[in-house]
């Protein structure tokens, strides 16, 4: 455990609290799998969906067909932003399913929480997004086998991924069609023109700022700033901005190895202010002429950077209890 | 003293002071030795144990020869062609010399302070650099951070026998080399440059870094319009002498010239050779338009080389970057297909408290000091600017190489103090030789001593700019000396408390403040040194590998040589499957014994249950019969409790952790202190191993492999049989 944070997609916990001894669904007729197409073809995207009413007939009852069934959440009671990623990614792989002529006897079905909580309950599924897997029931490759989860922390919500799934489970190869986004491409091809357009009218003055030291100089100390205060971790981690509630935010993450993504932010500028008094204290200072005036500039820079050191001390022994210094606060 | 120059008594401060700092640094790396005893630290500074060792004990030539029939089995090693060797013929060279003098030291203490002595003479190297980029009062200043700075001491303290804390030095002093054969434009450095370079390239896998970086210097030259002979003279012997130098290591070979990670420096060579030879010509070209037609042609050859690269790396010649290197840029890419790299813990990448904890004050000096380099930019500038925004960045990415990043920390941050101290401790000039004393009298502030001579100091009158009052001095010279003191404690505390744990050996205190050593780790290697047969095969995890191997001297299945992920898959899939199935496995490994690391009793976390996902996803990315979701309870979690799930419960590793650990507590209250949950009281059983060894603590647990049934039954099936049998028996007693 130690070594993986879980939460990487920060996944919906749904709390089930189901009452499914009460629970006697309407008894209904096996589907077969010319029924399901035949809804599939009119349905969007080649996706039959599915509900509490409906999930026993084409799920329970014996099919000749199999299944992957996509548990979601669609509803403002529970905010769920993989579970909307992950849709669109998922109407690729079906629409894509179908652009392949529906090669087998896999279909693709969804269930959202608001209309199936039943069904969520069936398969004890307890986080959204879920993905199932069902072998079939009947027919030449009917199979007692247990449902196949999809594990979308360790995969990702890529179509790719999640294709790749399919061929694991189904045995046939996917390819993903995506659509192409003229729009998208357009826009590239554009500033593409644009910039080489622009490069070569404006080569001298390019040639000026690749040459200028006040380019050069920012850009190292801006990424030096970053890097230090721990923006990779935010890039590779996606922790979530800052924590608490609306009422009472919390901008620093209890823990040693952990981060909000707003502590980025506050380290880089605090180590920028420490630096940038340092490097005020070198160079403006002694260029006052005025003795007065030199005395409190001084000490208003050696002010800023004992605070801001104070500060960044003090954040950090937020981080780690045990640390034993300070500086004023 | 008094007899003296002014110039010799400034050298000889300066002398005296680098040689307090390398002490300093010397000493602050012994708290381990002090606490516990000399010895060598966790995994991998066994290996280099163990070859320095075989080295001392037979002659180079059989060490380049030499094949390790007792790791990998039973592949085996070939140890000369896949270690960089450097390390241990440094440390044979230093037991051989010390032989010769008369000292008859133990190897093993040699290998024990190998670090710290480097760690000095890395100070020395760092004061060096400093020197060329800015003076030696920067540079007293960078060797003193160097020298306690934590970044750099987390790996190498006295006992942590590893190739990083030797090779820190060895890129430093190149780094120094360089930027003077790029100063002077003299073959002969740049040549010395190149010794160094393949000293470096001998011991540590990281010179990748500063062969990328040192191209990278010289192509943003040439960006910069700063291009001139200096740079073509210095980068032509360095890369000439240096790759052909290199090449000679076996385990480097052939890689210069067909991998990708060095491809960026044959460019740059390539480049060069070209820009030298445009320059050429155009110096004897009037004509306008053969210049433009022969940069055009320049242009076109460098695309053409380009096409020519990539086509070549497409086809196959040049092998594209190892998931290691490649995993820096595409941070994703070793989560998603090298598990065994992401699940090292040093291989994460680090948040902003890790840092901190690293390098404490010098965090926000560093971006100072590379601002005052900006300020007079000289092509050694441009050079720390590349290695300070290069070097953050890597350590953003992986904790482990926050190392890298340490000395050009302290660089420039030894720039920026001393900058503050030129501006606020400065006095009547000619201020040359009278500075450096100043700057000594610095190094006396950090210690805590005297900041008030500050005061004493005159003001210069006659100069228009420039700090002019004293107290604003004092001041400023008062809280810098402060920082700086609090810097070093800081970093003896961290050192101290986090840096100086060998890891083989653990201190807990009693209640009444006593120090309780727990040796298991040591007890367990040599039980199994003195109890097994001498080719008994041992099956571990492979962090344990290279200390079973070091400790016991026995035959070892995987060890911390990653380099068969397979063979390590392997052992994932015996320790994931159930009884069976695992039995199966390991007699096909020809196992004899199987070692875990269960941290239950005491509560040691870095047990082997902790590892045992990444186990799981090693074992599921050859063999798919694992799943690494059968491994959590019904609710998504990790669990080893009741609620753990069936998989969970029947698998080896677990099996192995909790076997009998419920009749240490009373009924059904069996507790594991590590996951700090309650244990299943249901005994367990095992029917195709005996339990032969388990430490005081319980930390180490050795079983032995029962041999295949004599009526060629499945163990299993066996055992079921002869409990039933004994239960029959009683029940006839009974009666």
């Amino acid at each position: 455990m130690s070594r993986r944070s879980r939460s990487l997609l920060s996944l919906v916990l749904l709390q089930l609290l189901l009452a499914l001894q009460f629970w006697q669904p309407a008894p209904a007729s096996a589907a077969t799998l010319e029924e399901v197409r035949a809804i599939t073809a009119t349905a969007k995207d080649n996706i039959l969906v599915l509900n509490d009413k409906n999930f026993p007939k084409y799920v329970e009852e014996p099919r000749d067909y199999s299944l992957i069934i996509i548990f979601s959440v669609h509803s403002n009671a529970f905010k769920c932003e993989p579970c909307e990623r992950f849709e669109s990614e998922y109407r690729l792989v079906t629409s894509s399913w179908e652009k392949m002529g529906n090669p087998n006897e896999l279909v693709f079905a969804y269930v959202d929480f608001g209309d199936g909580r039943h069904s969520f309950g069936k398969m004890s599924i307890t986080s959204a997004p879920a993905g199932l897997y069902l072998p079939p029931t009947l027919g030449p490759n009917a199979s007692k086998a247990d449902p196949i989860g999809y594990d979308f922390n360790r995969h990702g919500l890529i179509a790719e991924q999640f294709a790749e799934f399919v061929r694991k489970v189904n045995g046939i190869e996917m390819t993903i069609y995506r659509p192409i986004d003229w729009v998208k491409r357009g826009i590239t091809a554009a500033v593409i023109i644009t910039s080489l357009v622009a490069f070569k009218l404006m080569f001298k003055h390019i040639l000026v700022v690749i040459r200028s030291v006040r380019a050069w100089s920012s850009l190292t100390l801006v990424i030096i700033l970053m890097m230090t205060s721990g923006f990779m971790w935010n890039q590779i981690r996606h922790p979530p901005y800052m924590g608490g509630s609306a009422s009472h935010p919390e901008y620093i993450a209890p823990g040693f190895q952990t981060q909000f993504g707003v502590e980025t932010q506050i380290m880089a500028v605090l180590y920028a202010a420490c630096a940038f008094a340092t490097v005020s204290l070198v160079t403006r200072v002694p260029k006052i002429r005025d003795g007065m005036t030199q005395r409190v500039v001084a000490f208003v820079w050696l002010l800023v950077l004992v605070v801001g050191y104070s500060l960044i001390m003090m954040t950090f022994r937020k981080k780690n209890g045990s640390y034993p210094f300070k500086l004023l606060f | 003293m008094l007899s003296l120059g002014t110039d010799d008594q400034t050298r000889l401060l300066r002398v005296a002071a680098l040689t307090g700092v390398a002490l300093v640094a010397f000493a602050s790396r012994l708290f381990s030795v002090i606490r516990y005893e000399s010895v060598i630290h966790e995994f991998d500074p066994w290996f280099n144990y163990r070859t320095t060792r075989y080295l001392v004990e037979h002659d180079l030539d059989s060490f380049w020869n030499w094949f390790d029939e007792r790791s990998w089995y039973p592949l085996g090693r070939i140890v000369g062609g896949t270690l960089y060797p450097g390390l241990m013929i440094t440390a044979s060279a230093l037991w051989n010399s010390l032989h010769a003098l008369g000292f008859p030291v133990d190897i093993r203490n040699v290998c024990v302070f190998m670090a710290p002595i480097f760690s000095g003479l890395c100070a020395v190297a760092t004061y060096l650099v400093t020197k060329e980029v800015k003076d030696s009062r920067a540079g007293l200043l960078a060797a003193l951070f160097i020298g306690v700075a934590p970044g750099y001491i987390s790996r190498s303290v006295a006992g942590s026998y590893d190739y990083e804390g030797i090779a820190i030095f060895q890129m430093m002093l190149t780094f120094y080399l360089w930027l003077k054969a790029v100063k002077t434009g003299s073959a002969f450095f740049g040549g010395v440059a190149a010794i160094a370079y393949f000293y470096m390239v001998s011991t540590w896998g990281g010179y990748v870094f500063l062969i990328n970086l040192i191209p990278l210097h010289v192509f943003a030259l040439i960006l910069m319009g700063r291009f001139s002979n200096r740079v073509y003279v210095a980068y032509s012997t360095f890369y000439a002498i240096g790759t052909l130098y290199s090449m000679q290591i076996p385990f480097v070979g052939f890689q210069p010239s067909r991998t990708s990670e060095h491809m960026a420096a044959m460019g740059i060579f390539g480049l060069v050779q070209i820009i030298a030879f445009v320059q050429l010509v155009r110096s004897h070209m009037a004509s306008k338009q053969f210049q433009t037609l022969l940069l055009g042609s320049v242009g076109v050859g460098f695309v053409l080389a380009f096409a020519a690269l990539v086509f070549l790396t497409m086809r196959g010649y040049v092998a594209p970057w190892t998931g290691r290197f490649y995993s820096l840029w595409d941070t994703g890419y070793a989560k998603k297909h090298i598990p065994i790299i992401a699940s090292v813990s040093e291989h994460q990448p680090t948040a902003w408290p890790s840092i901190f904890f690293d390098l404490q004050v010098l965090t926000f000096l560093f971006p100072a000091g590379v601002y005052f380099c900006f300020r007079k930019l000289n092509d050694e500038h441009v050079f720390i600017m590349l290695y300070a925004a290069t070097a953050s960045y890597f350590a953003g990415v992986m904790i482990r190489l926050v190392l890298t990043l340490t000395p050009i920390v302290c660089v420039a941050a030894g720039i920026a103090v001393s900058n503050i101290l030129d501006t606020y401790l400065k006095h009547s000039p000619p201020a040359d030789s009278a500075a450096e004393k100043v700057a000594s009298d610095a190094k006396s502030a950090v210690a805590g001593s005297s900041s008030d001579k500050a005061a004493d100091k005159q003001p210069a009158k006659d100069k228009p700019t420039g700090v002019r009052n004293s107290e604003s001095k004092l001041v400023v010279v008062a809280v810098f000396a402060y920082m700086m003191a609090l810097f070093v404690w800081h970093c003896t505390w961290v050192t101290s408390n986090s840096y100086s744990s060998p890891s083989i050996v653990l201190a807990s205190y009693t209640p009444d403040g006593r120090q309780h050593i727990i040796d298991d780790f040591r007890e367990a290697y040599f039980w199994l040194q003195e109890n097994t047969a001498e080719d008994a095969k041992i099956m571990s995890w492979w962090d344990y590998g290279y200390q079973i191997a070091g400790m016991s001297n026995r035959t070892v299945i995987v060890d911390n040589n990653t380099w068969n992920n397979t063979h390590i898959a392997t052992v994932g899939l015996a320790m994931a499957s159930p009884e069976p199935r695992a039995y199966e496995v390991m007699r096909k490994l020809d196992v004899d014994y199987v070692l875990v690391i269960a941290g239950a009793v005491l509560g040691y976390s870095g047990d082997d249950i902790n590892k045992f996902l990444w186990m799981v996803r090693i074992a599921q990315g050859v063999y798919p019969e694992i799943q690494e979701t059968d491994f959590y309870a019904a609710n998504g979690q990790y669990r080893v409790d009741d609620t753990a799930s069936k998989t969970m419960r029947d698998c080896l590793m677990y099996k192995l952790t909790y076997y009998r650990l419920n009749e240490m507590y009373p009924d059904g209250n069996a507790w594991d202190r590590v996951r700090q949950t309650h244990v299943p009281a249901k005994n367990i059983k095992l029917s195709t191993m005996d339990e032969v060894y388990t430490s005081e603590n319980w930390i180490v647990r050795i079983y032995k492999l029962k041999q295949p049934d004599n009526l060629g039954r499945p163990l299993t099936d066996a055992a079921a049989f002869e409990e039933n049998r004994r239960r029959k028996r009683k029940h006839v007693k009974k009666y």
